[in-house]
Formats: structure tokens, sequence, C-alpha cells
């Protein structure tokens, strides 16, 4: 529980921007009504997630003690960022996929 | 008891040595003091110890095991930083659950944490969140806790206050303090070290402060 408690308030760097454009790319996908756009937006997530990922490395990576003493590197730090991001992108497009 | 000792500890940006003879040694029951002014290579030399910064060589050890790679898993140093510790976005009552740290204790030097405990970090003021801050590692669980500048943001009383505390919590767990406040890192410090041209003097009589250079007069 309290594994899961840090591995989301890591999240919690990136969560807005990644939730607005997980939710953009999946009604994007869900719009065209083709499944074959999902690569493009696909491709997109990934280009935006890395761009957020450089912002916190540049801006906020100074916040990242916190968590250092909890036991977790700065690289935990934000591969538990991208762990929770991509998680629920892909539950998103699955569930656009799905619904298609 | 429990010992931190660092030594060979070498830190270069370019061509400038920043850090070139390093020995310092904390053990339980002890508070460390370190001194050295702006610039010295202070904040370099605690991040390096803490583990999120790699220097061109040290030899880092806990009751003489040696510490290497990701060491800071194991939770062994807690480090405030000259900064915030806390993210904006983390309520108090989250920092304590994640810390596991003693809320009652908490409490008992900051009565005021009720009215805010459900706050997020950002929304309080700065002197009380360093303080909270400070007291968060206090009664955590790592074995040492290493302090850049604690008492930076808080009014006098809580510099008093937070001496004692360090004071009273020093039979639990080690600490390594610097700060600009040297007459109250020089009351409290049971060894003090002075970090000038990239090495680590221990201080065993006063007038050492000046033949530094780190105080005019004393």
């Amino acid at each position: 529980m309290r594994t899961l408690a840090i591995v989301i308030a890591c999240f919690r760097f990136i969560a807005i921007p990644s939730i607005i454009i997980t939710l953009l790319s999946a009604i994007t996908v869900w719009n065209s009504g083709n499944i074959f756009s999902i690569i493009i937006v696909f491709w997109a997530k990934i280009i935006t997630t890395s761009l957020l990922i450089a912002y916190i490395y540049a801006f906020r990576s100074g916040q990242f003690y916190f968590f250092n003493n909890l036991g977790y590197s700065n690289a935990a730090v934000y591969r538990n960022m991208v762990l929770v991001d991509v998680g629920l992108a892909l539950a998103s497009f699955l569930f656009v996929l799905l619904t298609l | 008891m429990n010992t931190l000792e660092f030594d060979s500890l070498y830190l270069e940006f370019g061509l400038n040595r920043v850090l070139s003879s390093i020995h310092m040694k904390c053990t339980t029951g002890k508070l460390t003091g370190l001194l050295g002014r702006n610039g010295s290579g202070k904040s370099c030399l605690m991040r390096i110890v803490q583990g999120s910064m790699k220097a061109e060589s040290s030899s880092i050890r806990f009751n003489g095991k040696t510490l290497q790679g990701h060491y800071i898993k194991e939770q062994i140093i807690g480090y405030l930083p000259q900064d915030n510790l806390l993210p904006a976005f983390i309520t108090f009552s989250q920092a304590i659950d994640l810390y596991d740290a003693d809320y009652r204790k908490i409490e008992k030097q900051l009565p005021d944490i009720k009215n805010f405990i459900d706050r997020k970090s950002s929304e309080v003021s700065g002197g009380q969140r360093r303080f909270f801050e400070a007291l968060l590692l206090i009664y955590s669980n790592h074995p040492f806790c290493i302090m850049d500048e604690p008492f930076s943001g808080l009014t006098p009383v809580n510099v008093e206050k937070l001496m004692v505390i360090l004071q009273e919590e020093k039979s639990n767990k080690g600490f390594i303090i610097t700060d600009h406040l040297h007459r109250s890192i020089r009351s409290i410090s049971d060894d003090l070290y002075v970090l000038a041209h990239g090495k680590t003097y221990k201080i065993t009589y006063e007038d050492q402060l000046l033949e530094l250079g780190y105080l005019n007069e004393l």
C-alpha cells in the first residue's frame, strides 16, 4: 500500500498535463473512428511524455530528495512516473479500441 | 551505536577542484557541525554522502561497511536539502505517513500542525514548512540525518527550539549539520569541521576559524 502511494506520488509531478494529453489522445482516436490512428497518437504520447520528463529533469528534480529519503533513487522516481503514465495511456487506448 | 565515515572524496567541475581531501566521521550520540564559506562545496559534499551526486572518487562507510552503488534504497541517510524538501503537491499528513514519522512528537514540538496537517506544503509559510521538514527527518527512522541549512527561514524561537530538539535526539541518530548561523552550530556541535580550499579541517581550538578564513573575528 505504501509502495503504491509512493508510486502515485511520483506520478503527481506530471499528473495534470499527462492526464490531459492522454484524454486528448483517446478522444482523437475515438473521433477518428480509425483503429490505425492509434499508432500516430501512441507516438505523440511517447514524445509528449519525453518532453514532460525533460521538463521535470530541468526544473523539478531538486524536489526528488523527498523520495530519496524514502529509498527511491532519482532513476526510480522517473521510472514510477513513466510506469503510471504509460499504464493510464494503455488503459485509455484499450478502452477506446474496445468501444469502437 | 552507528558510525558514518567518509574520506578519499574528490570532486572536480572542469579544471576546478571543489573537494580534494575530505575526512569526516559522525556517530550516534554526536552532533557533527560543518562550516564553510559560500561556494566552498558543503552542499556538494552532503549530496555526495547522501548518494544523489557522483564524485570522481569517494569512500563512504556505514558501521565500517563501504556504501557503494545505489545505497539510497537502504535508507541509511535522511537528507534535508537547502531548498524545500516537500514537493508542493504533498500534504503534511501524507509526508508523515510516507516517512512513518512519529506524529505525536512532531505535534508536541509544532502544536500548530493541527491547523494545517491536511494542507499542501505550498499552502503554509516557509518558516512553518522548514520547521516541519526538520522535524519530519528528525523523527523518521534514518540512522543518520544530514541537514543543509536547517535554520534558514526559522524564527529565533524556532531556531532555539530546534537546537534543543537536536541535542535531545542525537542519542537516537547521528546528525551532520551545516548552516551559516555559525554560533548556533558551534554551540550544539560535539565535533566541528570547516570546509576550506576543498579540504575538511577538524576544529580543535576556536582561533582555527580565524586562521582558516571562515571568520574575521570570534
